[in-house]
C-alpha cells in the first residue's frame, strides 16, 4: 500500500512536520457535480424516518441540498426543494393538503412529484404547465423514507436484501439509535471496514465498552473480500477450543450490516444474524447522519440496549468523560471536519480502509464513464445475498500458531462463502 | 407579463436537473458604500435609532454595513461617528461622553459630534493636527427617531416631509415597540409591502385570519400598481356587497412605505377614509440583516389602538419553531427565502407585478444616481412635501351587471380614489 507520511527521522522534530495539506480526495465532497456527490446520487439513500414526518413539513438537508419532506392527505410522501419555485419562501412553512403541499406565502401548490397543481392566487405563470417544482422520488420502506437524488434516467431499482424477506426476522426502523455527526461521511464509512479498532478502542484502550464482550479484545485474524454489492470483512478469533467468525457486510455506497458485538465464543454452532443495518447519509460535506434498520430475530429478540443509541455514538457526553473513555464519535470526528488522508501512515491492518476507498474510487470512475457502479441493480428478480453474522464453532487449535492462523482463515472464508449459519440452523 | 426564469424543469421528479448556484442580484440588493444599491440608499435620510435608545452610554449601531457609534453629548447634541477611533482603532462604544463630544477610553482622543478632533488625548500633537476629522454623519432628530444622511455631503437633501405631517389631526410618535430585526436582505422585506395578494393568502387563507386582519381581507382584490412621484403605490379594491373598499398603500424610494390598518374597514359605514397609521422603513443593517423602524401617525379622530403600537403578528423570530410552522407570518416566509433571495430562481405571475415594478423602480433610481441626478422623492425645496395616497376608503357603489364589468368598475373607482381628494375630505371614521 502507498504510505504517505508525516513521520520523521528525528526526535523532537515537529517543527519540520508537513503542514497545510488539504483534503484532495475525490470521494469526500457530496455536492451535485462533485465526483463523490455524483457517485452517491446513483443509490437510494434514506432521508428520514417515517415517524419524524408529522402533519407538518420536515426540513431536511441531504448531500448539501435543502429539502422538505411531507406526507400529503392521501398518505403519499414527497421530497421537494425547500424554496418555493414562485418567490423562494421555505416550504417548511407550507400547508399540507390532500394532494400535496401549498406554500404559505401565496398558495403555490405542489404534488409530491413536483407537479404544480395551482399557482396560488390563480394568476397563471408564463410557463404554466411546462414547469415542475424540483422533487425527488421516494420509497418508504419499513419506517425509513428512501430517496433517489440522481439523474432520473439512471434511477436504479430499490436494493432488496434477503434479510428483508427472511422469515426468521422482522425489520424495524432504528430511530432511537440515529444521530448526526459533525464530520465528513467517508471517515465514518471507513470505520466499518476497520475491525481492529474494535479490539483497541472498544476493549483494550480503556476497558470493555457497553455493547462489546471481552472476547472482542482478542485481536482477530483478518480478511477482506470483495462482494457483488460491496465488500466484507471476516474477523476470526480463537477463544480456547472455539472460533468466533464475525462477518460484516458493507453495501455500496454507505450501508453496513453488523451483528451484535457482545457475543461470546463459548458455544458450538452458535450463530446470529446482523441486528442492524446502518446507513451513513451525508448531510453536507461536514455533517453526516446515521440512520438504522434493526433486525429482530424471533428466536433471540432484540434487547432494549440494541434499540438504544450505542455507547459514544453521538456528542452526548461531557468532554472529560469523552477524554477518559473515548468512543467511535470521539475518534472519528476528531480526525477533522474532513480527514486529510495525506497525513496518514497506514499499516497492514488498514487494508479494509484502503480497499473501501479504492472501491469507491472505482465507483466514481464507473459513473464518470457512464457505467453503473457496484451495487446498482437493474434486475427486478435479484436479491442481495448478505453474509453478515456472528458464528461460533468448536474447532480445536492447530499445532502451531502459524497453522492455526491458516486454519482460522480457511474457516472464515468458508463461513462467509456459504449460507449463513443462523439460517441453516433455523431451517 | 413578467419575465419568467426559474427551476425550469418540464419533468416531475427532476430536482437533480434544477439550476443551482444562481447568484443574487448584487446591484439591487447589496448595501455597501460603492455598490449601486448602497449608493442609492445613501441619498436618503435613514432612521438609525430611536432617541430613547440613546442613554448616557454610546450606542453601537450597524447601518448599511458600516459600524458606527451614536451618542448624545452633555449639551444634548447627537453624534454619529465611525466606530473605530482615528488614533489606534479602539471602539468608541467604550468612549466617555463629554459636554462637547466623546472621548476615546484608550488614549483620550476627543471628538465633536461632527467629527472635529477636539483634542489628541495625551496632549501630544498629531502630525496632521488641525487638518483631519474623525468620520461622522449628519443627523436629524424627528419625533423620537434619529435620522442620518450617509451619502456624499454635497448631495445632502432636505429632510423628507410628507403632506400628511401638516394635517392638524395627525400627531407623530416613534414606533419603537413595533420595531424588529429580520435576518435577510432589505429588498425582500420591503417588497412584501407591494405584494397585496400575499395578504389574502398568508394572512387569511393559509392558516386562518391572523391578528391585525379583518375578514374582508380574504376577498381577492382587484389590484393595480401605479408609479408615483416618490415611488409606487398599489390600489387594491374589494367588492363587499354594495360597498367598495379601496385600499391604497404607498412605497417610497428606496425603502420606506406608508400603510393603513388592515383590521378595520369601518364596520358598515361608507364614505369614510382612514389615514395611514404607520410610516415604516426597512433599514439595511448590512446585506443580510434588516431593521424595521416605525414612525406612528396618530389621528385624533381615530386614535391609535393599543395593538397598533405593538409589534405585529409574525414580524420577527419571537415564536417557537413549531408555532411558526403551524401559523407562519411575514417574517417566516420572507426570511426563509434566504439571506438574500435569488430572483433568478423565481417564477413570477401577474399578481407579482408590484414586486417587479418596485424592483424596476429601484433600478431606475440607481441609474438616476449613477447619472448624477437626484432619485425619486428627493425634493430640494425645503418647503416641498411628498404627496401620499395611502388610505382605506369605503364608498357605496352597487355592482356592475357582469363580473368583467365590475372588475373594470373597481379599477376605475380605485384610480379615482387614489388620485382624488377623498383622503383629505372624507371623515376618518
Amino acid at each position: 500500500m502507498t504510505t504517505t507520511a508525516n513521520s520523521h527521522l528525528q526526535t523532537y522534530d515537529a517543527y519540520n512536520s508537513q503542514r497545510g495539506l488539504v483534503d484532495d480526495s475525490e470521494f469526500t465532497r457530496v455536492g451535485r457535480g462533485t465526483p463523490g456527490g455524483e457517485f452517491l446520487r446513483r443509490y437510494w439513500l434514506p432521508v428520514a424516518y417515517e415517524q419524524e414526518v408529522t402533519d407538518l413539513p420536515l426540513k431536511v438537508r441531504v448531500l448539501g441540498e435543502d429539502l422538505v419532506v411531507f406526507r400529503n392527505g392521501r398518505g403519499e410522501y414527497g421530497l421537494v426543494e425547500q424554496r418555493c419555485s414562485h418567490r423562494g419562501a421555505s416550504l417548511e412553512y407550507g400547508v399540507i393538503s390532500d394532494e400535496g403541499i401549498r406554500c404559505a406565502y401565496h398558495g403555490f401548490h405542489y404534488a409530491p412529484d413536483g407537479t404544480i397543481l395551482a399557482t396560488g392566487s390563480g394568476a397563471p405563470m408564463a410557463n404554466a404547465g411546462k414547469l415542475c417544482h424540483g422533487a425527488y422520488p421516494v420509497y418508504p420502506f419499513h419506517g425509513l423514507i428512501f430517496a433517489y437524488m440522481g439523474p432520473p434516467e439512471k434511477k436504479p431499482l430499490f436494493p432488496m436484501l434477503d434479510l428483508y424477506n427472511d422469515p426468521n426476522l422482522s425489520v424495524e426502523p432504528g430511530f432511537e439509535r440515529g444521530a448526526s455527526w459533525d464530520c465528513n461521511w467517508m471517515q465514518i464509512n471507513e470505520n466499518a471496514m476497520d475491525p481492529v479498532h474494535t479490539s483497541w478502542l472498544h476493549v483494550v484502550t480503556t476497558g470493555t465498552q457497553r455493547g462489546f464482550s471481552d472476547d472482542v479484545g482478542i485481536v482477530p485474524v483478518l480478511q477482506w473480500v470483495m462482494t457483488d454489492f460491496g465488500m466484507q470483512y471476516i474477523a476470526c478469533r480463537r477463544v480456547n477450543d472455539f472460533v468466533w467468525v464475525r462477518v460484516v457486510d458493507k453495501l455500496m455506497p454507505t450501508s453496513g450490516l453488523v451483528a451484535a458485538s457482545d457475543a461470546r465464543a463459548e458455544q458450538d454452532k452458535f450463530s446470529q444474524p446482523p441486528n442492524h443495518c446502518t446507513f451513513i447519509v451525508p448531510i453536507d460535506d461536514y455533517n453526516t447522519r446515521r440512520l438504522y434498520f434493526l433486525f429482530n430475530e424471533h428466536r433471540n429478540p432484540l434487547q432494549p440496549v440494541h434499540r438504544m443509541r450505542g455507547f459514544a455514538q453521538a456528542n452526548d457526553r461531557s468532554y472529560e468523560e469523552r477524554q477518559r473513555r473515548p468512543g467511535d464519535y470521539d475518534v472519528m470526528t476528531s480526525q477533522g471536519p474532513i480527514a486529510v488522508r495525506q497525513y496518514e501512515n497506514l499499516t497492514t491492518t488498514d487494508t479494509g480502509v484502503i480497499m473501501l476507498r479504492n472501491m469507491i474510487l472505482d465507483g466514481i470512475r464507473a459513473v464518470q464513464e457512464g457505467r453503473d457502479p457496484v451495487g446498482v441493480n437493474r434486475d427486478p428478480n435479484k436479491i442481495i445475498h448478505t453474509r453478515a453474522q456472528n458464528t461460533v464453532l468448536r474447532v480445536p487449535p492447530a499445532d502451531t500458531p502459524e497453522a492455526d492462523e491458516e486454519l482460522l482463515k480457511e474457516l472464515g472464508r468458508n463461513v462467509a462463502a456459504g449460507e449463513p449459519y443462523y439460517r441453516l440452523q433455523a431451517v | 407579463v413578467p419575465t419568467v426564469v426559474g427551476p425550469a424543469s418540464s419533468q416531475t421528479h427532476n430536482a437533480y436537473n434544477t439550476p443551482r448556484d444562481l447568484k443574487e442580484d448584487a446591484d439591487l440588493t447589496h448595501v455597501g458604500r460603492g455598490t449601486p444599491g448602497g449608493e442609492l440608499i445613501r441619498r436618503y435620510w435613514q432612521p438609525v435609532a430611536y432617541t430613547e435608545e440613546v442613554t448616557d452610554l454610546p450606542l453601537k449601531v450597524r447601518i448599511l454595513g458600516e459600524d458606527l457609534v451614536l451618542f448624545r453629548n452633555g449639551r444634548g447634541e447627537y453624534g454619529l461617528v465611525e466606530q473605530r477611533c482615528s488614533h489606534r482603532g479602539a471602539s468608541l462604544e467604550y468612549g466617555v461622553i463629554s459636554d462637547e463630544g466623546i472621548r476615546c477610553a484608550y488614549h483620550g482622543f476627543h471628538y465633536a459630534p461632527d467629527g472635529t478632533i477636539l483634542a489628541t488625548g495625551s496632549g501630544a500633537p498629531m502630525a496632521n493636527a488641525g487638518k483631519l476629522c474623525h468620520g461622522a454623519y449628519p443627523l436629524r432628530v424627528f419625533h423620537g427617531l434619529i435620522f442620518a444622511y450617509m451619502g456624499p455631503p454635497e448631495k445632502q437633501p432636505p429632510f423628507q416631509m410628507f403632506d400628511i405631517f401638516d394635517d392638524p389631526h395627525i400627531t407623530l410618535e416613534p414606533g419603537r415597540s413595533r420595531s424588529c430585526i429580520n435576518e435577510a436582505n432589505w429588498v425582500q422585506i420591503s417588497e412584501n409591502g407591494m405584494d397585496p395578494i400575499h395578504t389574502v393568502w398568508l394572512h387569511m387563507i393559509t392558516t386562518g385570519a391572523q391578528r391585525g386582519f379583518s375578514e374582508e381581507v380574504s376577498v381577492v382584490p382587484v389590484m393595480q400598481w401605479v408609479q408615483t412621484e416618490a415611488g409606487i403605490m398599489y390600489i387594491a379594491c374589494r367588492r363587499v356587497g354594495d360597498r367598495v373598499w379601496v385600499r391604497v398603500n404607498d412605497k417610497f424610494m428606496p425603502n420606506s412605505g406608508m400603510i393603513g390598518p388592515n383590521d378595520d374597514m369601518g364596520g358598515n359605514k361608507v364614505d369614510i377614509s382612514q389615514r395611514p397609521y404607520q410610516l415604516t422603513w426597512a433599514v439595511p443593517i448590512d446585506d443580510v440583516n434588516t431593521r424595521r423602524m416605525y414612525l406612528m401617525l396618530n389621528d385624533d379622530r381615530n386614535p391609535l389602538r393599543a395593538g397598533q403600537r405593538e409589534r405585529g403578528f409574525g414580524q420577527m423570530n419571537d415564536r417557537p419553531y413549531e408555532e411558526r410552522q403551524r401559523v407562519p407570518g411575514d417574517y417566516d416566509v420572507t426570511v426563509s427565502a434566504g439571506p438574500i433571495a435569488v430572483h433568478a430562481y423565481e417564477n413570477l405571475t401577474s399578481t407579482d407585478y408590484g414586486v417587479i415594478a418596485y424592483r424596476q423602480t429601484i433600478r431606475d433610481n440607481i441609474r438616476a444616481v449613477q447619472e448624477g441626478g437626484d432619485p425619486a422623492g428627493i425634493l430640494r425645496d425645503p418647503n416641498a412635501r411628498v404627496r401620499i395616497r395611502t388610505q382605506n376608503t369605503v364608498v357605496r357603489v352597487p355592482p356592475a351587471a357582469t363580473a368583467e364589468g365590475d372588475v373594470a368598475l373597481l379599477k376605475r373607482i380605485g384610480r379615482e380614489v387614489a388620485d382624488g381628494d377623498l383622503l383629505r375630505t372624507l371623515p376618518a371614521v
